[in-house]
């Protein structure tokens, strides 16, 4: 069953689960494992879009990842975001899906992916990963769940403290969208009929650099093992701010908070990046699957870090 | 609904959940667009919309209204685009079932780039990303990064007439290549399977009645193929639908209800060996699968190990060899190197899956089907369902990739025929990409316990090895032949051993059991050479007991990249290059009794035979060998492959393809040339003709081929290859249904491989792999580079990303999507330099030799010698994926670890 909205309104009434650019669902109905309704908003009026106002800049929920990857607005303004968005999936993939789906996508654990299993995403009641073979994991016992969060743009939206227009509930925080990891069933905290319809990012920051970086076995278009988003604003060679944040560590998109007050008043240094990554790992306990995950996560922030400070702002990211 | 197609108006009613790749396969029957991963990964599916690419398999068909979709039929053989000509004319394909996605996404490219940068030559990164959406399991992709550079920057703009390598070039390039995954007959049903969800059960029950009650069902049959009623691996085939949609199928077999009593069941190869672990097959008579292309022979059974008598062959004073390894460590003039060995189970994953299309009428049998075996699969059918020969005909004029998962009477098969028994309906079984990946096929796990010997003045002593192979329920790695085989001479007790356990089936993969052995001789060989101190490829001529190598180690040796390697372990800072050698050594295979048949027709020249082509360049083979001998151009020459009916040629395995049929073709065209001279001194009353460039020339002038053609009186020729004589080893033996003689002098290769390794992220790159191959004539050039190229790029995958992974809870495996189960990207290719030493084997006929797997052999070994001397640090265990190179570097290994040894 299908129901092609045309209001914004209708969403909330129609059952289902929605489907924007469809590169996730499609899959998930394919395989079977998803077999509710469709909620089409693709149709929807006046959500494909980047506009900038003094108090920050507004994207609509269906705008294409790739549009976010190639606007001059987000390249020259907010280029950790669009580092992700250059870099995430596949060329024809960042074509297709929609900032809403991006950051609304299920996990990628092979587990939930594979009809055989059942698991707490599935209705089920455990996580087979955590006994089975799933190098993929997160790094830290964060949940339930071991699956790590998916979303390259909601890792990138972390950093920029950005806020969501959500139907029915009105403006939250990304933070809230992802809530703290507990609830194993879900990958976001949005009820059926919920729909995020735009992201509002803060105003652009004076010198502000942005670092990205995936971890993978291949040079291009890899699910990463870890990945991280960089933000300095820099006043000469000193930091004056920093975000971190990074994915593939845990099962929500987490921020570094003590990794960034490392940071600020240093200069950009290969010894600075490497002594506040230390701090991101330091007296964690990674699971026993995935202990190697714990130095990629300080070399993939040096790396992040690295290319922040070096990447030429406004031009393309090239792993 | 309303979308516009290739320019027309289309108006249609899609389903809730369907996707542009059924608009466009199923409802407009535009097969150029292929369904492979179904996932967004691979980008075969790749389609034009409003000017962009996107992947019509992951595309809600709801997303085409008002849209304009362009798709591979738009660029049909009078329209090509410049990137067509230039994927032609620089060989960028194989089997060509990634071609057409390849190709929309690079006139996508070609023209956005010139919008920004005219004619300037994008570099191989800007190429690489804009295709990083695509995958190439034959690894084509050389000829893609020259294709889409050299067409941008505007090679093939002005060029009308494309000569390409390859005869079949240009319905690859156009997507009217029909595949068997293509195939459409009306009134087909759709097939699919219902496989066991666990990995050893006792079927009780299976209760069809519900599916079978189901409107649109045609029937359900049962699959299961065990005397004991027993599943042994998840995903084993239990029962088989037939119905009029897809849909109506994958419900139907959520409506079968099986009753299981599950068994114990061995996950691991190490699991399975440990005492008391249960028994994959716990019955008095075993019945394995067999994954290799030879006899089981026969073997001692030991719980779930088996021990093959073979053995006792492979071994030379195996007593001798044991006890020098034994005393190695207490004898100060000897080098002893001893370590366990582990390579991955790797996945064929052929693009196009495994797919057949059977029709069962009065008296006939018809199928369509992805095989490497034409001829043999028609006589194993008819002997299967108690038909006359004559009765059965196996078509696959194109095979989207086989890499030796497509051999013989295949499950796929069985299900389509079965189906079609019963309803006497055309029905058609395709694998989806999780059944490929399941059941599809792979090259057996194994682990190795390996010794090697030598004084301190580099003399070899002797070896001992010790080969498990873990083939699933299937038996037959065969390690130990290609050690023994390799550095004779010495003591050596060499041993192969099957362990079983509960996953699917391993089947042959390009070159059998050959990179396992060569991963584990040359890294223990080329650790050898450092502890000694000597040059590795200095030792390695030394030991050689073959001259085919010798130019190749002074090849190797003239490399400036050779000859300026630093020590190991000596390049500083986060970036380490290194440099690594390996060499392969092969079987050199052929069918004697191969056939091909040329003729004449008014049109020009046809040649058949009863082989297949699966992007291997057969069909180019044989074209070329003809052409040549007319003095016409290969692409005047009509090749007719993959049909049954035809005279039987040789199958597409062990690489013997063109030792089989290029001489048969050779002489056949020369037959025929005389019969024509005869013909054309006796019908038209030509004087003193004869033949040359490309036609007759008579007293009173010149008569061209076509008009020779088209003048005279069909004839045909039928040749078949025969022995070489004396030489061949099996020649005189019953070659058994695949048909194999061998000839005693092996083939060989010499590689190198250059890699960077990011020791900060565990990252292995490869920067360039030397490939030197002695395989005696090369008779296309260009395609037998190709097939080089892809053999380095599988080899690569194999390396440092692919590995099967399963749950050990289930069995169940896990890495089933082409995302989870990692194939090279075109961002990981590197340079590949090609060198043939040609000659060597002046007593073969045609004196040309397979390169397919002898290609394959020594890419790992050359990467992981690389990666070696770059670090330090010696792998033992591929794939090199970043976890495994990361703990690799944080911990020296012992230099020498704990002896075993096995006997009997
Ligand atoms: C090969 C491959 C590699 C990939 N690699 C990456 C990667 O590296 N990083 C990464 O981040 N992603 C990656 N992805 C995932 C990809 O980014 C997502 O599939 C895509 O962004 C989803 O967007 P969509 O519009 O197509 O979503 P859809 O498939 O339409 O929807 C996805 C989910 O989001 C929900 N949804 C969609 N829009 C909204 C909305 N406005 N409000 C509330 N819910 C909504 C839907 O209900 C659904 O559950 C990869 C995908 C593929 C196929
Ligand atoms: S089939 Fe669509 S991307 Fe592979
Ligand atoms: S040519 Fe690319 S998959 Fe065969």
């Amino acid at each position: 069953m299908i129901t092609l909205v045309e209001n914004i309104t209708d969403v909330a009434k129609a059952p289902g689960e929605i489907r924007a650019g469809g590169t996730d669902l499609q899959e998930r109905l394919r395989s079977r494992i998803s077999r509710s309704p469709i909620v089409d908003i693709s149709r929807l009026p006046g959500l494909k879009s980047i506009e900038h106002y003094a108090e920050g800049t507004t994207l609509g929920a269906l705008t294409k990842v790739a549009d976010l990857g190639r606007h001059p607005h987000i390249m020259n303004n907010y280029p950790a975001l669009a580092m992700p968005a250059q870099l995430l999936a596949t060329p024809q993939i960042r074509e297709m899906a929609t900032l809403g789906g991006v950051l609304c996508q299920r996990n990628r654990c092979w587990y939930y992916r594979n009809p055989h299993f059942s698991c707490y995403k599935k209705g089920g009641d455990g996580c087979p990963a955590r006994a089975g073979n799933y190098e993929l994991g997160t790094c830290v016992d964060s949940g339930p769940c071991i699956a790590p969060h998916p979303s390259s743009v909601g890792l990138a939206l972390l950093t920029y403290d950005a806020e969501l227009e959500v139907t029915g509930r009105g403006r939250i925080n990304v933070t809230d969208l992802y809530g703290d990891g507990s609830d194993p069933t879900h990958d976001h905290t949005l009820q059926p009929g919920e729909m995020i319809t735009h992201v509002y990012l803060p105003p652009a920051a004076a010198h502000e650099r942005g670092g990205y970086h995936r971890l993978m076995s291949r040079a291009l278009a890899e699910w990463p093992l870890v990945e991280v988003v960089v933000r300095l604003m820099l006043d000469g060679d000193t930091i004056s701010q920093a975000k971190v944040a990074i994915n593939g560590m845990a099962n929500i998109p987490l921020r570094l908070p003590a990794v960034e007050d490392n940071l600020i008043g240093k200069k950009t240094t290969d010894q600075v990046f490497e002594a506040a990554a230390a701090i991101a790992t330091k007296g964690i306990v990674p699971l026993p699957q995935t202990a190697y995950k714990v130095g990629m996560i300080r070399s993939g922030i040096v790396a992040a870090m690295t290319t922040a400070r070096d990447h030429t702002p406004g031009e393309k990211l090239m792993l | 609904m309303k979308t516009t197609i290739n320019g027309q108006e289309y108006k249609f009613d899609p389903r809730a959940d369907e996707s542009a790749i059924e608009v466009l396969r199923e409802r407009k029957q535009l097969t150029g667009t292929k369904l492979v991963c179904g996932a967004g990964v691979c980008g075969a599916c790749t389609v034009l919309v409003d000017g962009t690419p996107m992947t019509a398999c992951l595309l809600p068909a709801h997303a085409l209204e008002g849209k304009s979709v362009q798709t591979i039929e738009a660029h049909g053989p009078d329209q090509l685009h410049p990137v067509q000509k230039a994927f032609m004319a620089h060989d960028a394909l194989q089997c060509g079932f990634c071609t057409p996605g390849f190709i929309i996404e690079a006139i996508a490219f070609y023209d956005s780039w010139r919008k920004e940068h005219g004619k300037k030559e994008p570099d191989r990164d800007e190429v690489a990303l804009a295709l990083s959406g695509h995958l190439c399991r034959c690894g084509a992709y050389v000829g893609i990064y020259k294709a889409v550079q050299r067409a941008v920057a505007g090679d093939f703009d002005e060029v009308s007439e494309i000569e390409s390598p390859r005869v079949e070039a240009l319905a690859k390039v156009t997507g009217q290549a029909r595949y068997t995954a293509d195939v459409h007959v009306p009134g087909m049903l759709t097939g699919r399977i219902l496989g066991s969800k666990h990995a050893h059960a006792r079927i009780v029950r299976i209760d069809i009645s519900a599916a079978v009650a189901m409107e649109g069902v045609k029937a359900v049959v049962e699959m299961l193929e065990d005397k004991y009623k027993v599943a042994r691996y998840v995903g084993q085939p239990l029962a088989a639908v037939a119905a009029i949609s897809e849909e109506i199928a994958a419900e139907a077999l959520e409506k079968i209800t099986v009753e299981y009593e599950v068994l114990p069941f061995v996950d691991s190869l190490d699991e399975a060996l440990k005492p008391g672990a249960a028994l994959v097959y716990p019955e008095s008579s075993k019945n394995p699968p067999n994954a290799s292309e030879g006899p089981i022979p026969p073997g001692k059974w030991e719980g779930n190990l088996r021990k093959p008598y073979l053995n006792l062959m492979m071994t030379t004073w195996p007593g001798k060899a044991r006890r020098i390894v034994k005393e190695a460590g207490q004898d100060e003039n000897l080098v002893l190197v001893q370590r366990t060995y582990r390579t991955p189970g790797q996945t064929h994953t052929s693009l196009e899956p495994h797919c057949a299309v059977a029709h069962w009428q009065e008296g006939s049998l018809t199928v369509h089907v992805s095989t490497q075996t034409v001829a043999p699969l028609a006589r194993e059918l008819a002997k299967y369902y108690k038909l006359n020969r004559e009765q059965v005909t196996v078509l696959s004029e194109y095979v989207g990739g086989a890499f030796g998962s497509k051999q013989g009477f295949t499950t796929e098969t069985r299900a389509a025929v079965e189906l079609s028994r019963v309803t006497k309906a055309p029905v058609k079984v395709v694998y989806d990409r999780m059944e490929e990946m399941t059941i599809g096929g792979y090259r057996p796990l194994t682990k190795s316990d390996f010794s090697i010997v030598a004084d301190k003045q580099g003399n070899l002593k002797a070896m001992t090895g010790y080969f498990y192979g873990d083939c699933g329920v299937a038996v037959q790695s065969q390690c130990a032949p290609w050690v023994r085989f390799t550095y004779t001479g010495v003591p050596k007790d060499v041993k192969d051993f099957d362990v079983v356990t509960n996953a699917a089936f391993a089947k042959p993969f390009r070159a059998p059991s050959g990179p396992a052995s060569f991963w584990v001789l040359e890294s223990a060989m080329d650790e050898l050479a450092h502890r000694l101190g000597k040059s590795p490829v200095a030792l390695r001529r030394h030991w050689d007991d073959s001259t085919i190598r010798m130019p190749l180690y002074d090849w190797i040796e003239s490399l400036p990249a050779w000859q300026k390697r630093g020590e190991a372990g000596a390049s500083a800072g986060r970036f380490k290059t290194g440099i690594g050698v390996a060499i392969g050594n092969w079987f050199n295979i052929y069918f004697s009794q191969a056939k091909v048949e040329v003729a004449t027709t008014p049109g020009g020249l046809v040649v058949r035979t009863a082989a297949q082509d699966m992007g291997n360049g057969l069909r180019s083979v044989v074209a070329k060998a003809v052409a040549e001998e007319f003095g016409v151009s290969p692409l005047t020459v009509d090749v007719q492959l993959g049909n049954s009916e035809y005279v039987e040629g040789p199958v597409s395995t062990g690489s013997r393809g063109t030792n089989s049929i290029y001489q048969p073709s050779v002489e056949a065209a020369r037959k025929v040339k005389e019969k024509l001279l005869a013909n054309a001194a006796s019908t038209l009353g030509l004087k003193d003709p004869h033949w040359e460039n490309g036609g007759i020339f008579h007293e009173k002038g010149f008569l061209p081929a076509a008009e020779v053609f088209r003048q005279l009186p069909a004839v045909s020729v039928v040749e078949k290859r025969g022995g070489n004589g004396l030489f061949d080893v099996l020649g005189m033996m019953p070659s058994g249904e695949l048909g194999a003689n061998i000839v005693p002098k092996m083939t060989g290769s010499v590689f190198m491989a250059q890699v960077e390794v990011d020791t900060l992220l565990g990252r292995v790159k490869v920067q360039k792999v030397w490939a030197g191959m002695a395989n005696g004539k090369i008779v296309n050039p260009e395609l037998a580079q190709s097939q080089v190229y892809g053999a380095v790029i599988q080899g690569m995958g194999y390396a440092l990303y692919e590995e099967r992974i399963s749950d050990p809870a289930t069995g169940t495996l896990l890495t089933v999507g082409m995302e989870d189960y990692r194939i090279p990207g075109i961002g990981d290719i590197p340079e590949i330099e090609v060198h043939f030493h040609e000659g060597g084997f002046e007593s073969v006929k045609g004196e040309a030799c397979g390169l397919s797997e002898l290609s394959f052999l020594a890419v790992a070994p050359a990467i992981g010698n690389a990666v070696f001397n770059a670090t330090g640090w010696r792998p033992t265990e591929i794939p090199m994926r970043p976890h495994r190179v990361l703990e690799g570097l944080s911990m020296a290994l012992p230099q020498v670890q704990e002896a075993k040894s096995v006997e009997y």
